[in-house]
């Protein structure tokens, strides 16, 4: 941790992630490492996760069905604030994206004024595409309660990742201690 | 701080002819639209500006596709609408200009997964704000915008959306105030465009003797090999030994950050 500010070097996050998929590569679970190229802070972990909700999403159907959702996550580390980022994109069966609309309302924000600063549409760093995101101004300060965690990605995770439907498995523990 | 007041005056004033036509092929009507033509402020995003648009040409398409999210095309790519429109313009246009700005209004099979939905202005302004925050993240670690009130927030984005100088600048002089020990910003915040991306990094505006960074001095930090390059911003080339600290009060745009297109 940078003691001057209080927020996440590079060195730090890419120690984090390759330890959390070490560790994922030992319990079978699917995270994956990838690496943008000829970018500075490229490195990521992604997972792609099948969801089946009981709420309709679609505007057009009223009635509630089963649906399958595809959530491909991301976190990614931004440079600006120094900190780790959770984003995803999510599709429907059909190949559809789910709208930003539609995940407020999967992930109980539509009735709260705070959603447009919380979780909305936002650049990935490396990828350059819209993914849904949580917003990161946030996490600077969640960071800092971690200062303790000997792995501050899996600390962190663990406890925004819910909010958008991604748990962690408590296996990952024993890299925060 | 930013106190040439004409030359913010002139960077808010800059606008951009462009020319709207609809996608021939989305055409369902027997009579082809005419095209709409907008002056448009360089310093405004396309969803704010383009109301008008939409309506001009929403009774030629298909019925059914009369409500769905329009978006834009300029030279075979989607734009890229979450930039300010003038990044747009010199990012795709560059140096090559021909005016009016000729752009291709598609209300069909939109690019999802390459451009932003902006279905409601609030989404755009909680993009516009999310700039903002992270500008000021970089400047004074959050602390300006984390002071300020909601309406000022509110204050911000009504004078960027109505064209409204004045109100805008009350509040962002208090953004473009170095912290009070210090006469600079911590970091700049900016947006180095290339290819199909950009690239961010944290350049403070003084060297560790405290000398005054260039642009020059910007570009070597993030392409030490190619010292030559030019940059274009807000149509014009900015030189290469003007003052990072000075560029960012006063050629950033409404977000906050200093948009730079590299010319190749």
């Amino acid at each position: 941790m940078d003691s001057m500010h209080l927020s996440m070097s590079w060195d730090t996050f890419l120690k984090d992630i390759k330890e959390m998929k070490a560790h994922s590569d030992s319990i079978d679970d699917d995270w994956l490492l990838n690496q943008g190229r000829n970018h500075e802070y490229g490195a990521y972990l992604s997972k792609k996760l099948v969801n089946c909700f009981s709420t309709s999403l679609s505007t057009d159907t009223p009635e509630k069905s089963d649906s399958l959702i595809t959530f491909d996550y991301h976190v990614v580390y931004n440079p600006s604030y120094g900190c780790p980022v959770l984003c995803f994109n999510a599709w429907e069966m059909n190949g559809s994206l789910l709208t930003i609309e539609q995940c407020w309302k999967q992930f109980n924000l539509a009735n709260f004024d705070y959603k447009y600063h919380t979780l909305t549409q936002m650049e990935h760093p490396v990828l350059m595409k819209p993914f849904i995101t949580l917003h990161p101004c946030k996490t600077t300060e969640l960071v800092q309660l971690f200062a303790n965690s000997k792995n501050v990605v899996v600390s962190w995770l663990s406890t925004v990742g819910p909010v958008v439907g991604l748990n962690i498995s408590s296996h990952y523990a024993k890299l925060t201690n | 701080m930013a106190n040439d007041r004409e030359i913010l005056r002139e960077i808010w004033e800059g606008k951009l002819p462009v020319c709207f036509q609809l996608d021939p092929n989305e055409v369902s009507e027997l009579q082809q639209p005419d095209p709409f033509f907008l002056m448009v402020p360089r310093l405004s995003y396309f969803p704010l500006v383009t109301d008008k648009v939409r309506k001009h040409f929403s009774r030629y398409v298909d019925p059914e596709k009369q409500e769905q999210e329009m978006w834009l095309e300029y030279d075979g790519q989607p734009v890229k609408w979450h930039f300010p429109i003038g990044v747009v313009f010199d990012l795709y246009v560059g140096s090559d200009i021909q005016l009016p700005w000729n752009i291709t209004v598609h209300f069909d099979k939109f690019p999802e997964s390459q451009i932003f939905r902006f279905s409601t202005k609030e989404i755009v302004e909680a993009h516009f704000m999310a700039c903002i925050k992270e500008a000021d993240f970089l400047k004074h670690r959050g602390q300006v915008v984390s002071s300020m009130q909601k309406k000022d927030h509110n204050q911000l984005w009504v004078g960027l959306q109505n064209d409204k100088f004045d109100q805008f600048w009350a509040v962002n002089r208090k953004l473009m105030e170095a912290p009070s020990d210090q006469d600079h910003f911590k970091y700049i915040p900016f947006r180095l465009y290339m290819d199909d991306g950009y690239k961010q990094k944290l350049i403070k505006p003084i060297t560790e003797d405290g000398r005054r960074k260039t642009l020059h001095d910007l570009i070597t930090e993030i392409f030490p090999n190619q010292p030559n390059v030019k940059i274009r911003t807000h149509g014009m080339v900015p030189p290469m030994e003007t003052p990072i600290q000075w560029m960012s009060e006063h050629l950033s745009y409404p977000d906050n950050f200093l948009h730079l297109c590299l010319q190749v």
